[in-house]
C-alpha cells in the first residue's frame, strides 16, 4: 500500500485521494463500492456522474466521514480519515469541508445569517460578518435577506444560502450532491457558474455530484462512477 | 449556537410547545397542591389539640373516643358518672380535669357541656389557647358560647337568644325550646373542631333535662326555665374528660390505672398518639392523592415526549443539515434534550406560579374561615425536591426521541430523504 506522504510528492497536491476503497453495507451482500485509486486535486472541480442506485450517496458519505469503508485508505487533503475518531472526523469535516444538498440545506427556523454562521460555528472559521455580507452580495444575494428567516426564501435563494454556508469557513472542498435538481435550467446555469467562481476565488476542489451529465461542460474533469467502481450496480442498491 | 438552536427550534413550533409547557405546569401545581394540602392537612389534625395528656371516657375503641370527644364525630357508647369524674380529679398527677358532656346539637352544631377551666386549659396547634372575639366565658346556667364557624355561619352575636335541639341529628324532633341559651361569648377562629362547637355550661346541660329520663321528656314533668334554677344541677354522667397532668412522666402510670379502674369501665387514651394512629388510617387517601399527582405528572411528560417524537419525521432534513456542517452526533442528542429541558423549566416556572397564585388565592379564605394560617411561600425544600424528580424523569423520558435522533444521525449520513 503506497503512502500518502508518497502520494503528495508524486502528484499536486490531492484534496481528496481514494486508493483501493471497498464498502458493504452488511457481509452478506456483495460489496456496493469498490474504487481502485481516485484523486481529486487542490483547487479542481470535478463532476461525478452517477445513476441513481449507483452508490454515489455511498461514496460521499465515505469522503464525507460519515460511512467507514471496510478495506482502504481515504486520504482527504493529506490525511487518512479512516483512522480518526467518529467525532474527529465531524471536526475535520466542520473545518474543511462544505457540503450543499439538493434542497433543505437550511435550517428552516433559523435567519439566513444563523445559517450561514452554523458552519463557522463547527469549523470554528474567524470569519467576520463584512465578509458573509460581501460573500452573499457576489452570490447575487442582498444582503438584507440576511435577517430573514430560511423557510421564507425561495429554493433559489436558499440553494445560494446553502452556498454562501458552504464557503464561510473557507474550506478546501466542496460536496454538491445534486444542487440543482430542484432549480430550472436557467438558476441552474447561474448557479453553477456562481458556485465554481466563488469555489476559484476561495481555491477550493469542488466534488459535483449529478445525474444530468449536460453539466459536465462546467468542470475541469469529468468522471462517471460507473468506471470508477468496479463492481457493478446492484439493480436495488439506492 | 446549540442554545440559539434549541430556543428557535421552540419558538418555531410555538403552538404546540405551548400546550406542552402548559400541561406540565398544570400537572406541576397538582402535584404541588396535592403536597401542600397533605401537608397541611396532617399539620392541623395533629395539633387539633395540644396540652391535653390525657382523655377519658366509657370503655370502648380508642379512636371512637377520640373522634367524639376531639372531633364531634359519631357518639359515645357510654357515659361517665360524676364519681368518677370526682374520683379522677382528685387523683394526684392531676393538674386539671375538664368534663365535657355531648349529644345535644343547635343547627347541626354539636352542643359541649363544659365549665369554663375548659376555656382556660385547652390549647390547640403550638400550644394556643382559646380567645375570645367578643364577649367572655359562662357566668350563669343559660350562657352559650360559640365557636368562630358557627357565629359566622348563622350569624349570630352576643346577646343573641338562641334554642338547643336535643340529639345531634340536623332535623331534630325534641327542642329545649322551654329553655333558650343566651349568647354570651364567641370565640375567635381555630382551625379545629372547636370553631363548629357550641359550648354551654354544665349546668345548662343538666337544666335542659330535669324532668328528662332515657332520653325522652316525662310526659306532665315540666320544669319551667327559672324554676330549673333553683333545683341541683350537678350532673349524674359526663361524656368525657379532658385531663392535663403535674408532670408528664406520670402519664403512662395514670393511664394504666384509669385503664384498670374496677368501679367502672374507663378509658383514658393519649391524644397525640391516637391522632397519629388515625392519621395512619387515612394513610391510604394520602398515597392515593399522591399516586394520582405522580400519574398526572407522568402524562404530561409523555405527552410532550408523544410531541417530540411525532416531530422526528421533520427533523431529519434539519439533522442531515446540522450533520454535514460538522456537527457531531452528541450535539443532535444534546439539541433535542435541551429543547426538552427548556420545555420543562418553562412548565415548572408556570406551574409553581399558577400554585403560588392558587395559595395566594385561597390563603385568606382559609385563614378567614379555619383560622389557619396556611404559609404562601412556594419556594419551599418540597418544591424544588418535586421539580428536580420532574426535570429528571423528563430527562430520562427525553432519551428515547434524542437517542433515535443520535442513532438516525449516525447511520443516516449526508442523504436526506424526501
Amino acid at each position: 500500500m503506497k503512502t500518502t506522504a508518497t502520494t503528495a510528492n508524486s502528484k499536486p497536491p490531492s484534496a481528496v485521494s481514494i486508493e483501493d476503497v471497498e464498502f458493504y453495507w452488511s457481509k452478506a451482500v456483495a460489496p456496493t463500492l469498490h474504487i481502485k485509486e481516485w484523486h481529486i486535486s487542490k483547487g479542481q472541480s470535478v463532476f461525478l456522474y452517477g445513476r441513481s442506485g449507483s452508490g454515489k450517496s455511498t461514496l460521499l458519505n465515505i469522503i464525507a466521514g460519515i460511512l467507514e469503508p471496510q478495506q482502504g485508505v481515504v486520504s482527504i487533503l493529506d490525511q487518512d480519515i479512516t483512522h480518526l475518531g467518529q467525532v474527529e472526523k465531524d471536526r475535520f469535516r466542520a473545518r474543511h469541508m462544505g457540503v450543499i444538498f439538493q434542497q433543505f440545506n437550511l435550517i428552516p427556523y433559523l435567519s439566513v445569517m444563523d445559517n450561514i454562521q452554523l458552519s463557522q460555528t463547527f469549523s470554528a472559521a474567524n470569519r467576520s460578518k463584512e465578509q458573509m455580507v460581501q460573500l452573499v452580495e457576489q452570490l447575487g444575494l442582498s444582503a438584507d435577506l440576511l435577517r430573514r428567516q430560511a423557510n421564507q426564501l425561495s429554493v433559489g435563494q436558499q440553494q445560494r444560502v446553502a452556498v454562501a454556508r458552504a464557503l464561510h469557513h473557507q474550506p478546501e472542498i466542496i460536496i454538491a450532491d445534486e444542487p440543482t435538481s430542484a432549480l430550472d435550467a436557467e438558476t441552474r446555469d447561474e448557479f453553477i457558474e456562481l458556485l465554481l467562481q466563488q469555489a476559484k476565488t476561495n481555491n477550493s476542489a469542488v466534488l459535483f455530484v449529478s445525474h444530468d451529465k449536460s453539466l459536465a461542460c462546467y468542470f475541469d474533469q469529468s468522471i462517471d462512477l460507473q468506471t470508477l467502481n468496479v463492481i457493478e450496480p446492484h439493480p436495488h442498491a439506492v | 449556537m446549540l442554545f440559539k438552536i434549541a430556543i428557535a427550534s421552540l419558538f418555531n413550533r410555538k403552538l404546540t410547545v405551548f400546550l406542552a409547557i402548559f400541561s406540565i405546569a398544570v400537572s406541576i401545581a397538582i402535584v404541588l397542591s396535592v403536597e401542600h394540602i397533605r401537608h397541611q392537612a396532617k399539620a392541623s389534625f395533629a395539633s387539633t389539640i395540644s396540652a391535653t395528656d390525657l382523655i377519658v371516657g366509657a370503655r370502648s375503641g380508642r379512636i371512637n373516643l377520640l373522634l367524639y370527644s376531639v372531633f364531634r364525630i359519631g357518639n359515645a357508647t357510654n357515659n361517665i358518672s360524676w364519681k368518677s369524674y370526682q374520683a379522677i380529679k382528685q387523683q394526684r398527677e392531676v393538674f386539671w380535669a375538664i368534663p365535657i358532656s355531648l349529644g345535644d346539637s343547635h343547627k347541626g352544631y354539636r352542643v359541649l357541656g363544659t365549665i369554663n377551666d375548659y376555656f382556660v386549659h385547652y390549647r390547640y396547634r403550638n400550644k394556643n389557647s382559646l380567645s375570645f372575639d367578643s364577649g367572655a366565658e359562662f357566668k350563669g346556667v343559660y350562657d352559650v358560647v360559640l365557636g368562630a364557624a358557627v357565629a359566622k355561619k348563622l350569624d349570630y352575636e352576643v346577646g343573641q337568644k338562641i334554642v338547643l335541639a336535643h340529639g345531634v341529628a340536623k332535623v331534630s324532633f325534641v327542642n329545649h325550646d322551654d329553655k333558650p341559651f343566651t349568647v354570651v361569648g364567641i370565640l375567635n377562629a381555630t382551625g379545629t373542631p372547636v370553631d363548629r362547637t357550641v359550648h354551654i355550661s354544665l349546668a345548662g346541660m343538666e337544666a335542659i333535662h330535669l324532668g328528662w329520663s332515657n332520653g325522652v321528656p316525662n310526659p306532665g314533668i315540666n320544669i319551667a326555665a327559672k324554676d330549673a334554677l333553683n333545683k341541683d344541677l350537678t350532673p349524674k354522667s359526663i361524656t368525657a374528660v379532658y385531663l392535663g397532668l403535674n408532670n408528664r412522666i406520670s402519664t403512662f402510670a395514670l393511664q394504666r390505672r384509669i385503664n384498670d379502674t374496677q368501679q367502672e369501665a374507663l378509658m383514658a387514651i393519649l391524644p397525640g398518639v391516637v391522632l397519629s394512629e388515625l392519621w395512619q388510617t387515612m394513610n391510604i387517601i394520602e398515597r392515593i392523592l399522591a399516586l394520582i399527582a405522580g400519574l398526572v405528572a407522568a402524562t404530561s411528560l409523555l405527552g410532550m415526549i408523544t410531541m417530540m417524537l411525532s416531530t422526528i419525521k421533520q427533523r431529519e432534513r434539519e439533522i442531515a443539515v446540522l450533520r454535514a456542517i460538522g456537527a457531531p452526533a452528541k450535539f443532535i442528542f444534546g439539541l433535542i434534550q435541551l429543547e426538552v429541558i427548556g420545555i420543562v423549566l418553562m412548565g415548572i416556572a408556570l406551574g409553581i406560579s399558577f400554585f403560588w397564585g392558587g395559595m395566594l388565592i385561597s390563603e385568606p379564605i382559609i385563614s378567614n374561615v379555619y383560622g389557619l394560617s396556611l404559609t404562601t411561600n412556594p419556594f419551599t425544600l418540597a418544591t424544588g425536591l418535586y421539580s428536580l424528580i420532574i426535570l429528571f424523569v423528563a430527562i430520562i423520558f427525553a432519551c428515547l426521541p434524542a437517542g433515535i435522533l443520535y442513532r438516525q444521525s449516525l447511520k443516516q449520513g449526508l442523504t436526506v430523504k424526501t
